[in-house]
């Protein structure tokens, strides 16, 4: 037990050390770094040469990325190119929306997808389960962007049920109006909500079927406490890991969620520092998405390994 | 239920019908377990042993339908609804499976998966726990099993933690499919043990089993199955007897059981090969193993250091519990296996230790048969091709030639023409074993290991091999590596015997001297306690 | 009377039964739309050049049938030289994540223990990086051009096959036959280029169908947010980003594309599920430890 945990921290410490590397580098090592960038199309070699020292850009790698490391440390992320503003502050000021995104979808998720996937998995075959799992794979194929189009021009643009924008809504504006909510988190939580029900359903499936519950009601229990007590816990297990997989899925989502809505949240925030190649905030942007992936997926991995400790987790 | 019932089980007359097939699975097959009582149905594989097992437990596979009376403590179980059924023996009887070790719950401690199961005979939290304990002292366990997960345990003590959990139920009837299959000798002979003592305390138990000698050991009725029917049964000294009935005045048993015991005398006459055959080919030192090492990742040793010489013509087993390192050994000499100290020579010159380095000459010289041989040949090619690519590769004959000797070999091991052009999914285990001891032979190695090469057999085909292995061995002078928990098969093939624990040597010597046994020729305890606990 | 039971008889009855009856026409179906219309449209359709005169977003009419985009040209035309784009670049991607994953399996299952832990465990590390935000993280920096966005999609799934390959590789059945094939003196090709490339095959095949569907929604969504293809392209999820601003007075020019983008997921998914039910069915006892 302890020697999993371990390693599997061991891994999750050096993709922690990876990244920062990988994240530093897109800042000042590739081939086109801040200075370039700032002032490649329009600047004259002397004046990208000047900025760049005024960056620091033509010192050593090594000494710099000390300096990084100890800005991240005391919470100093840069300060963004474009608006001048600490990047801190721009991310500070958008998580608001995201969250309100976010929560909700991991809390749908977190609450239908097990329902869905044991009831589906218990009644396997029956009609409802083939409906849902045609529904499932149905919406688990579509990317968001689309699923989210296809939603606007028939709920909002056809009925004129919902708002199809929340363009410039800041978090107060979006909790006075929580109707613009529900089309972007139903976007975000149906591709993830099917995935996990699928996985769910597999297992509960594959568990019901399985030697143990066999014996188990060979022995004369009861189909109930067969199903509680040892087809759930052991179909659960595993699920805790793609649970995991479907939050660092979310943060993706809600790239292309907030892109389509209009959201300034933080998904909008890195797309918009993208096209504005200010790369002080793609940095923090970067970080941040997969700093909270690394443990998320560390936290799935030992939740799985500690409900079901036989199988060998991924790392 | 408490109306006084004779019978634990009374089934006057079953059949199941697979969905499809011709003939019924079982044929109207009668039979009674009372309480105090070991009832044995004995019988080659396939005979329909493990549908009777289900079936007298009112249950059946997918697609077989079962048709008659199974009377439960006086309890019609068939009558019930399908659903009704679970509640109808739930506390009553109680069914193991082959390899019970795949029935534990991976993820709950053995204490609360007993106590549950308890739950099913005994009302309030102190009666159940009072009875999880008590099955699994039956089941000869100690209480310190209780807060473990299975896969903390070992391989012996999961099969008696699965034993505990039938037990746990309170049921009076048990019903074992196959319990020794997979169990070293010390194992099955504890089994046995236990199995006597449970049915002394009142217990019935159906046992099936082609484990003949285990069967004498336990049971007190017989019953033998073939295609389905039940074609004998009596009282176990009668059917099972030394003489199978045939010299005394008693009744000239029927065909099948008469069988079954020829296959298992010629087992135990087979005369061991009292001296090491001729030696026409080589004179060297022939195969030796030198302070062979294997360790896991961890530092733990797997096996060794151990030394061994096997000079050619000899013919020793390896012995000892599942998990002594017999395999990793083995495995080590065939190179399929790196050591992590030691090496392996053929005459004095050292062998690559890894087979993909050793050359065709030196993958000759020591040939390995998997446990498990069913999965060892290619799925697309007919086997006889396959069988037929050691003799070119190894020893540069032409397709012929190599073909025509697998043939050969084939033959003296039970295996027709038309058996080998087939694929081989299209061949049972027993066959694809024995093709793989085609293959192997015919490499004309130096050593042949053999890996529980008898344990997938039934008992006709394990005579066939085991008469026939020192005829082949012998044109080569091929010195022979037998592991095994398969003692008669031990007895006729090898002169000397290595026994094992923990991967260390802890007793060598001509085989008799390793292996004792008594007048019923029943497995004997291993001489020293190797099973390991925890 | 019948000796069904209820507990074990259920058992395997139940998938079996479900997959005999169902045909693949819909998934078939619904594949096939997006493919012909990415495979043969670009030689079937017209100019994407917006003709003199005509006007950016007009709904369906008289030459045009499904009506004009923001910038004037004739949606089905776009749509029908939109999909070479959107399938090749996946097929690309996949063929890059099985070139390099296929032989660090391989690798990762052969004799040695060390390679085999360095491999993966430089593989689990990859497996930290979420594909969209590494792929927007790369066009920050100017790497912007499809190209880039294929090798790097092709890339994030290499963990994930080598994973597949080297289970598959090690499984024990197939262990054992290796083993075997050995001690016969097979050499390295036959083994590896014989043997295991017919034992991986199937397995394989299944990973990178249902990776297909992965890929696609990832090159989409990139495409979707302007990371790769220019902003002129006809590839279907431009179309579906550049035209979304007038999704209430031509929704033809994102309906199009959306829905061939979505038949083609939902079909390629279909198709997969199918077939991994069947592999399911078939053999119950390998889906678990093969991990």
């Amino acid at each position: 037990m302890r020697g999993y945990v371990l390693r599997r921290t061991l891994l999750a410490v050096v993709q922690c050390l990876v990244v920062l590397v990988a994240v530093f580098a897109v800042g000042s090592l590739l081939p086109g770094d801040t200075a370039d960038v700032l002032r490649g199309e329009l600047g004259t070699p002397e004046q990208v040469a000047a900025l760049r020292s005024r960056l620091g850009l033509d010192e050593p790698a090594w000494p710099r990325f000390v300096h990084w490391l100890g800005g991240l440390a005391t919470g100093d992320l840069g300060t963004s190119l474009t608006t001048g503003v600490p990047v801190g502050d721009d991310l500070g000021r958008r998580v608001g929306v995201t969250l309100l995104l976010g929560v909700p979808a991991l809390l749908l998720v977190t609450l239908l997808a097990p329902l869905l996937g044991t009831v589906c998995g218990l009644r396997e075959g029956s009609r409802a389960d083939r409906a849902m799992n045609a529904t499932a794979v149905l919406l688990h194929a579509v990317p968001e962007f689309v699923l989210a189009l296809l939603l606007v021009a028939s709920v909002s643009l056809a009925a004129g049920l919902l708002p199809a924008t929340a363009i410039g809504m800041d978090t107060g504006a979006l909790l006075a109006q929580p109707s613009v909510l529900v089309l972007p988190v139903v976007v975000l939580t149906a591709r993830h909500l099917c995935d996990l029900a699928r996985q769910i359903r597999v297992s509960v499936a594959a568990e019901r079927h399985g030697p143990v519950a066999e014996h188990l009601r060979l022995l004369g229990l009861r189909e109930r406490t067969v199903v509680l007590r040892h087809v759930l816990p052991n179909a659960l297990g595993p699920a805790a890991q793609q649970y995991a997989r479907c939050v660092e899925g979310l943060l993706g989502g809600a790239v292309l969620v907030e892109a389509v809505f209009g959201f300034r949240g933080l998904g909008g925030g890195f797309v918009e520092a993208v096209e504005n190649r200010d790369l002080p905030e793609v940095q923090a942007y970067a970080l941040l998405f997969t700093g909270t992936a690394v443990v998320v997926n560390l936290l799935g991995d030992l939740v799985a390994y500690r409900l079901a400790p036989r199988r060998e987790v991924s790392a | 239920m408490t109306t006084p019932v004779p019978e634990l089980l009374d089934v006057p007359e079953i059949s199941a019908y697979a969905e499809g097939a011709p003939r019924p699975l079982l044929d109207r097959v009668g039979i009674t377990v009372r309480p105090r009582a070991v009832v044995a149905v004995v019988g080659p594989s396939g005979s329909g042993k493990t549908t009777l097992g289900l079936a007298a437990l009112g249950a059946a596979r997918s697609g077989i339908e079962l048709d008659g009376q199974v009377l439960l403590q006086g309890m019609d179980l068939l009558r019930l609804p399908p659903a009704a059924r679970a509640r109808g023996r739930a506390g009553r009887a109680a069914h193991l499976p082959q390899h019970p070790e795949t029935v534990l719950d991976p993820v709950r401690r053995v204490g609360s998966a007993l106590t549950e199961l308890a739950g099913l005979g005994q009302d309030g939290r102190a009666r159940r726990r009072a009875a999880a304990e008590r099955a699994l002292t039956l089941a000869g366990l100690d209480r310190h099993v209780l807060r473990r997960l299975p896969h903390q345990l070992s391989g012996g003590q999961q099969q008696r933690v699965a034993l505990a959990t039938a037990l746990a139920t309170g049921a009076r009837l048990l019903v074992l499919d196959e319990p020794t299959s997979g169990l070293d000798t010390a194992l099955a002979q504890e089994l046995a043990g236990t199995l006597r003592t449970l049915a002394d305390t009142g217990t019935g138990v159906l046992l099936l089993s082609h484990d003949l000698p285990f069967v004498r050991a336990t049971s007190d009725r017989v019953v033998v199955l073939e295609r389905g029917r039940a074609v004998d049964a009596g009282p176990t000294a009668d059917v099972l007897g030394a003489d199978g009935g045939a010299r005394s005045g008693r009744v000239v048993r029927p065909r099948a059981t008469r069988e079954l015991l020829t296959a298992e005398v010629e087992l135990g006459r087979c005369a061991p090969p009292d001296e090491p055959a001729p030696v026409t080919k080589t004179a060297g030192a022939g195969v030796t193993a030198h302070h062979v090492t294997v360790r896991r990742r961890s530092g733990d040793p797997l096996t060794g250091p151990l030394s061994m010489a096997f000079p050619p013509g000899s013919s020793t087993a390896l012995l000892g519990a599942s998990g002594s390192g017999k395999t990793t050994f083995a495995r080590v000499l065939a190179g399929v296996t790196r050591p992590t100290s030691g090496e392996v020579r053929c005459d004095g010159v050292i062998l690559p230790p890894r087979i993909d380095r050793r050359t065709a000459g030196q993958r000759r010289l020591v040939q390995y048969v998997h446990q498990s041989s069913a999965d060892s040949f290619e799925t697309h090619r007919p086997v006889l091709v396959q069988l037929a690519d050691t003799g070119r590769l190894l020893r540069r004959l032409d397709t012929e030639t190599a073909t025509a000797e697998a043939i050969d070999v084939a033959r003296v091991l039970g295996l027709d023409d038309r058996t080998l052009l087939r694929t081989p999914d299209r061949l049972s285990g027993g066959q694809l074993q024995r093709c793989a001891l085609v293959r192997a032979l015919t490499a004309r190695p130096a050593l042949l290991v053999c890996d529980e090469v008898t344990s997938a057999l039934d008992t006709v085909s394990r005579r066939r091999v085991v008469t026939a292995l020192p005829e082949l061995l012998a044109p080569a002078g091929t010195a022979l590596l037998f592991l095994s928990h398969d003692l008669p098969a031990v007895r006729a093939l090898t002169t000397e015997a290595v026994l094992l624990d923990a991967g260390r040597r802890i007793r060598s010597g001509p085989v008799d001297a390793v292996l004792p046994t008594d007048q019923r020729g029943v497995h004997r305890p291993a001489p020293l306690g190797v099973r390991r606990t925890t | 009377m019948s000796g069904r039971d209820g507990g074990v008889g259920r058992a395997a009855a139940t998938p079996a039964r479900r997959t005999r009856g169902r045909h693949p026409w819909v998934a078939l179906l619904l594949l096939a739309v997006p493919v012909c219309a990415a495979v043969v449209g670009p030689w079937v359709a017209g100019d994407t050049a917006p003709g003199a005169g005509a006007l950016p977003s007009q709904p369906p009419g008289a030459g045009h049938p499904l009506g004009t985009d923001v910038l004037g040209r004739d949606v089905l035309a776009l749509v029908l030289h939109g999909g070479a784009s959107v399938l090749a670049s996946a097929l690309g991607a996949l063929l890059i994540g099985a070139a390099a994953g296929v032989p660090l399996g391989l690798l990762a299952a052969g004799p040695r223990r060390g390679v085999d832990e360095a491999v993966m465990r430089t593989l689990d590390i990859l497996l930290a990086f979420p594909g969209l935000l590494v792929l927007l993280t790369l066009a920050a920096t100017g790497h912007r051009d499809p190209y880039w966005l294929v090798a790097v999609a092709g890339l994030l799934q290499v963990p994930a096959v080598a994973r597949l390959v080297r289970g598959a590789a090690l499984a024990p059945g197939t262990r054992t036959a290796v083993e075997a094939l050995r001690m016969q003196g097979h050499g390295w090709a036959y083994i590896h280029l014989r043997h295991l490339a017919r034992q991986l095959a199937a397995p394989l095949a299944t990973d990178l169908a249902g990776r297909f569907a992965v890929v696609l929604y990832l090159l989409a969504s990139a495409n979707f947010l302007g990371l790769g293809l220019p902003d002129s392209s006809p590839d279907w999820a431009v179309l579906i980003e550049r035209n979304s601003d007038a999704l209430f007075t031509q929704p033809a020019a994102v309906l199009a594309p959306a829905g061939l983008l979505t038949a083609l997921c939902v079909g390629g998914n279909l198709l997969v599920d199918r077939a991994l039910r069947r592999r399911r069915v078939r053999e119950p006892a390998q889906q678990r430890g093969s991990r």
